[in-house]
């Protein structure tokens, strides 16, 4: 077989291969035991075709014609098996001689006649008769089996419907409590409905309150802030403060030491009107100086305080000045004040540390006076 | 009477079909009929009619489009059953394969007689299934069995894609060849064959979703 018998086996049980087809492949299908099981599942799709087509109920008349059809034409298998039954014997030789000599006396052959044909339309009437019996009887019998087959149909019906009856009446049961508990799940639910509706209705005054509290806040906050800037700006005024008194503190050791001395500084020409006094033991390497008359500096420029020994200024610290041109410094020195022979004031970058003074003095002093 | 019960999901994917319980006699019952039709009983044989009669003249007027030659098949395949029953052989499928199967031939041979194959449509035009006959000698339950069945395949056949419905048409209905349906469809021999044996694969899995017992 050129293609694969497997394609084949849809039209094979269809039955539309040809007759060679067919039969080479009921050769193969009879060697093949998996492909038999295959088949019967063909089949049973195939026999179900049949049923594709709207079923069409034939009329009465084509069964009481099929029926009528096999009363008249007895099957040979059944006239086979009546041939097994016993025949009845032909009429004995004698019978026909009497009747032949019957007929040979005069009249007898017209009553006989007339005899025969009341017989025979008694037959008839009466074979009618037997028809028409026979006929009722089966008709009976069929009305009989049809009553009974429909009792039987009823009774499986009302158990059925008994059943489904119960099925249903377990199901309502079931739905009416599930019912139950929607509405009860429903109450709930409009009652929680109930109570946001009259939250809803409050929310307007309680939004205002809301936005009230928010702006006071805010304010608060703002409030908040300028007195943590305050509270800020006090510490570093107080640190300064406290620098301040320290100094004065320390001024003022030095002022009232029993050992001190006083020496003046001058304005030069660049600065006249300031003048000021170191307080210092000349022993120590610490004093206090106090200056007065010093304006206010540009950004990025300081007073320093310088250390004269020899021709060398050393520088000694940087004055803090005052909005009053107030400043003090607490001096110390690499070496005791006494071995200095003079000091000055210049103004400088204050970026500059440890080194020569760039600019001239704005004010000096000398120790030796 | 060897009964058995319908499960209720049949109806589960056929919508027209309601009928969630019921019983009918299986194909045993067929078989037991058919040896009572061998031994002579024309009762037996009736109830057979009764059972198939409707599929039977649907079926032929399906193939035939004439309802007074799908009344002759009908009547014939009947009188076949009734001269042929010890012909039948259980082994080789079921009494209800082997009847329309009697029913088809009897079609082919009606078409090869008159020389003429019906004009091939999906559904006849106005005929009578549109106005069925109504013969109070059928039983009742037997109508409803068929007309449920015939719910089932319906719906079955509808899964099926256009191009494989035809096959399966051409095929059972109009008795085409492979190489007709070729080229009927205008088709290469292998989509054919494709097409064949997915149908078959698709409708069964359908039947057998739906319960479908032959």
């Amino acid at each position: 077989m050129k293609e694969n018998f497997k394609e084949l086996l849809p039209f094979y049980v269809l039955g539309v291969l040809t007759e060679a087809e067919e039969a080479e492949l009921a050769a193969t299908i009879a060697t093949n035991a998996p492909v038999q099981t295959e088949l019967e599942a063909l089949h049973y799709v195939v026999a179900a075709l049949a049923y594709y087509p709207s079923p069409i109920t034939p009329p009465p008349q084509l069964k009481q014609a099929l029926f009528a059809r096999i009363s008249s034409e007895p099957l040979d298998r059944v006239a086979a098996l009546s041939s097994t039954q016993p025949v009845r014997p032909a009429p004995a030789q004698r019978w026909r001689n009497f009747w032949q000599q019957l007929f040979r006396q005069p009249l007898v052959p017209v009553l006989a006649g007339l005899s025969l044909i009341i017989i025979l339309l008694a037959g008839l009437w009466i074979s009618f008769l037997q028809r028409q019996t026979m006929q009722l009887q089966g008709a009976l019998v069929a009305v009989q089996d049809e009553l009974a087959s429909l009792r039987a149909e009823n009774e499986a019906l009302q158990g059925g419907l008994a059943s489904q009856y119960e099925q249903l009446a377990d199901q309502v049961a079931v739905q009416a409590q599930e019912n139950e508990r929607l509405k009860a799940e429903l109450d709930n639910q409009s009652q929680q409905l109930a109570a946001l509706s009259d939250e809803l209705v409050e929310f307007p005054a309680a939004k205002q309150v809301l936005i009230n509290l928010a702006q006071n806040q805010a304010v608060q906050e703002n409030n908040l802030a300028a007195l943590s800037t305050e509270i800020a700006a006090l510490r570093n005024q107080n640190v300064v403060l406290a620098r301040e008194i320290l100094a004065q503190r320390t001024v003022m050791a030095h002022a009232t030491s029993p050992d001190v001395r006083v020496m003046a500084l001058s304005g030069t020409d660049a600065l006249p009107e300031a003048h000021g006094q170191l307080f210092a033991n000349p022993f120590d390497e610490t004093a206090a100086l106090v200056v007065y008359g010093l304006p206010p500096l540009q950004p990025g420029l300081v007073y320093k305080f310088w250390l004269v020994a020899g021709d060398q200024p050393q520088e000694a610290g940087v004055i803090q000045v005052d909005a009053d041109g107030l400043g003090m410094l607490v001096v110390t020195s690499a070496a005791a004040i006494g071995t200095y022979n003079g000091m000055g004031v210049s103004i400088e970058p204050a970026s500059n540390t440890n080194q020569p003074p760039e600019n001239d003095m704005i004010m000096v002093g000398n120790f030796s006076s | 009477m060897d009964e058995e019960e319908r499960p209720a999901q049949m109806t589960a994917t056929s919508p027209t079909v309601t009928t969630a319980w019921a019983t009918r006699p299986g194909d045993g019952d067929d078989v037991q009929l058919l040896g009572q039709v061998i031994a002579g009983d024309s009762a037996a044989l009736a109830l057979l009619y009764d059972r198939y009669a409707a599929a039977v003249m649907g079926l032929a007027f399906k193939m035939l489009g004439d309802q007074a030659l799908a009344e002759e098949v009908t009547q014939e395949t009947f009188w076949r059953v009734w001269r042929s029953a010890e012909t039948f052989q259980s082994r080789q499928g079921k009494f209800s394969s082997w009847l329309f199967g009697i029913t088809r031939n009897l079609c082919i041979d009606s078409w090869r007689r008159r020389q003429v194959r019906p004009q091939l449509v999906t559904a006849p035009a106005a005929g009578p299934e549109e106005k069925p006959l109504a013969d109070p000698g059928l039983d009742v339950a037997e109508s409803t069995w068929t007309a449920i069945k015939h719910e089932q395949v319906r719906a079955a056949l509808e899964l099926l894609p256009p191009a494989q419905r035809r096959v399966i048409e051409l095929a059972y209905f109009w008795g085409m060849t492979r190489q007709e349906i070729a080229d009927e469809t205008k088709a290469p021999l292998g989509t054919v064959h494709t097409r064949a044996r997915l149908a078959l694969q698709k409708l069964r899995e359908a039947l057998e979703d739906q319960g479908f017992e032959d």
